[in-house]
């Protein structure tokens, strides 16, 4: 079961940016990985359900009450930029807006 | 060199509270050994000498007033740094971080004060706790104290160096596939990873959440029980916590193994796992077996494709845990972006290290159009198989035995050009993780080399308590943790 890994593809649904040596590197290492990896199709699983976590114990439920949570001067006490009580971010669009790139719209919900 | 006034938590604790030992002392005594050792050893990234100090005094007060100052009364902790301590840098040993200061603690480190302890620092590891010899950190590499050109194992490692090399008697650490007990295997201490839901994770920086727990590392059984007991049980501010009680572990410590059935793995016996190893693993058969338990030789399934499982899902998690660091709301922000995906794929490249951006690039790989059901349902569907074969195993045994890694610590750079020879560090590891279910690193001496060997006991979900009356039996038996030796010691003070 081969599968092709397009590097620059996946760093651009990861939102990573990577140097063009990085890339030359993982490309030669994701061989070896992929290889690895794909040992799990070799196991007996059909049929068998697939577990998101290991033991799923039925949640309790909690009072709905107000509780303190964090102050909005602890939310930003982080923040690289900031303008009064928000996070300062650079445009979401650039002037002369490119294409949506057709590979970012296939990232999986 | 300055020694240490107790050899292990529980003496520590038990010094304090009859008055022998005046808390302000024995942190100062801690403090003074981190700072004389740990410029050889990078085992720390933040020592918090004022806090440490003031909590000391706080404890000394509350002795004079006849309070009872609780079961881990002035014993030092060690943090690993992804776990949040408030006005403690968190950097999770990433540079992504950059300066980010915790604006909370963490539920396990604020009942392990309740209990008395003082949390004196926090501890490297690898990058977002991904790796498994504190190589991968952005703050240079741990070392092992018994011999400082070997690693000291990870992700945990910092935190085993603190407890090895006697800055502090125990310390915290987590665990998403062996990053407690593989460092405590290769630094010779007690690990534990407890049950998938015991410990809250509420202020633990998040990795894998169906994977990741806190664990402890100790110099002894007693040591892992005591935090064990102050730290479980369930917290509403982490909803996996399980709403069941947790059993206490410390009154049941001393009831031995007798008539307990325990299954010997074969796995441990197998080519690629060093002699000397196999023959601890053997030793600590007998030991238990001389106390009064059955033992019969088993094997576990699926050994081959436990590790593949095991990182298929800890990637797809980490790819969607890690999305978080984007550079708009804390940490490290790429100058000069002029538009915000530009801004996001900066930050992310100046501030992950190339193992993160690996297990972030096969976790987006494996969850992309295409390829999902071929990878990531099908290790969802090998954990149901893991789930499966412990809950078979547990039918017939109350305790598995086995080796905790196939080697002893090795060296420095030895295996940094090769991801998949890093990622077999975990193959006696990562099971328990899948599986949700408790495990522990008995220390098993030390080789003709030199170098500690563990060994390791997996438990049934919840069985922390009997698994940690078999490791006081193997601590008994094989001797507990080695001290370190003397020409080690010397030239680390030197």
């Amino acid at each position: 079961m081969g599968a092709r890994f397009d590097v620059r593809k996946v760093a651009q649904l990861a939102c990573l940016g990577l140097t063009e040596s990085e890339e030359e590197r993982l490309r030669r290492e994701f061989e070896a990985i992929l290889e690895f990896v794909a040992k799990v199709q070799a196991l007996p699983l059909e049929g068998v359900p697939a577990s998101v976590h290991s033991v799923a114990p039925p949640l309790p439920w909690e009072a709905d009450e107000p509780r303190p949570g964090l102050h909005t001067e602890q939310a930003l006490a982080g923040a690289p930029d900031r303008i009064a009580e928000f996070f300062k971010v650079p445009p979401i669009l650039a002037h002369a807006a490119a294409p949506r790139r057709p590979e970012e719209a296939e990232t999986r919900e | 060199m300055s020694a240490l006034p107790a050899p292990n938590a529980a003496a520590w604790a038990e010094a304090v509270r009859r008055g022998d030992l005046d808390p302000l002392d024995g942190v100062r005594a801690a403090l003074a050994r981190a700072r004389q050792l740990d410029p050889g050893l990078n085992a720390l990234l933040h020592l918090d000498a004022e806090g440490a100090e003031d909590a000391a005094r706080a404890l000394r007060e509350r002795l004079r007033r006849g309070e009872d100052p609780g079961p881990l009364a002035g014993v030092p902790l060690v943090v690993k740094n992804n776990i949040a301590v408030a006005g403690w840098k968190l950097t999770c040993g990433s540079r992504i971080l950059g300066d980010f200061a915790s604006t909370f603690t963490a539920t396990v480190v604020e009942r392990l004060r309740a209990a008395g302890a003082i949390p004196i620092a926090a501890s490297n590891l690898d990058e977002f706790a991904m790796g498994a010899s504190t190589e991968n950190s952005a703050f240079g590499p741990a070392r092992n104290p018994f011999r400082t050109d070997l690693v000291p194992g990870g992700s945990s490692g910092g935190s085993a160096v603190s407890v090895a090399a006697g800055y502090a008697p125990f310390a915290l650490g987590s665990e998403t596939g062996g990053s407690v007990r593989q460092p405590a295997s290769f630094c010779g201490l007690f690990g534990l990873k407890p049950t998938y839901g015991c410990l809250s994770r509420y202020g633990l920086v998040a990795f894998a959440s169906s994977l990741d727990q806190i664990g402890v590392f100790g110099r002894g059984a007693r040591d892992l029980a005591l935090a064990f007991d102050a730290a479980a049980g369930r917290d509403r501010a982490d909803s996996t916590t399980l709403a069941e009680p947790v059993e206490p572990c410390v009154p049941q410590l001393g009831r031995g193994v007798d008539g307990m059935r325990v299954g010997l793995l074969a796995n441990s016996f197998a080519a690629g796992v060093e002699d000397t190893t196999q023959q601890r693993v053997r030793a600590a058969a007998e030991a238990l077996r001389a106390a009064g338990a059955r033992l019969a030789e088993t094997q576990f399934p699926y050994e081959e494709a436990v590790v593949p499982t095991y990182y298929l899902l800890n990637t797809a998690e980490a790819s969607s845990n890690l999305a978080r660091f984007d550079g708009i709301r804390y940490g490290l922000r790429a100058e000069d972006a002029r538009q915000l995906r530009d801004l996001y794929l900066r930050s992310r490249d100046a501030g992950f290290g190339p193992e993160v951006k690996r297990r972030i690039l096969l976790g987006t790989f494996s969850l992309s159009a295409g390829y999902y059901d071929q990878y990531f349902t099908a290790a969802l569907k090998a954990r149901t198989l893991v789930v499966r074969a412990y809950l078979d195993l547990f039918r017939k045994f109350d305790l598995l035995l086995g080796a905790t890694t196939p080697t002893p610590a090795f060296r420095l750079g030895e295996k940094s050009d090769d991801p998949v020879a890093m990622y077999l560090c975990d193959i006696f590891t990562c099971s328990a993780n899948l599986g949700g279910v408790p495990a522990v690193n008995v220390p098993a001496g030390l080789g003709a080399d030199g170098l500690p060997r563990g060994v390791q006991l997996t438990g049934r979900h919840r069985g922390e308590a009997a698994l940690l009356r078999a490791a006081a039996v193997l601590e008994q038996a094989l001797g507990g943790c080695p001290p370190l030796p003397q020409a080690a010691a010397r030239a680390l003070a030197a």
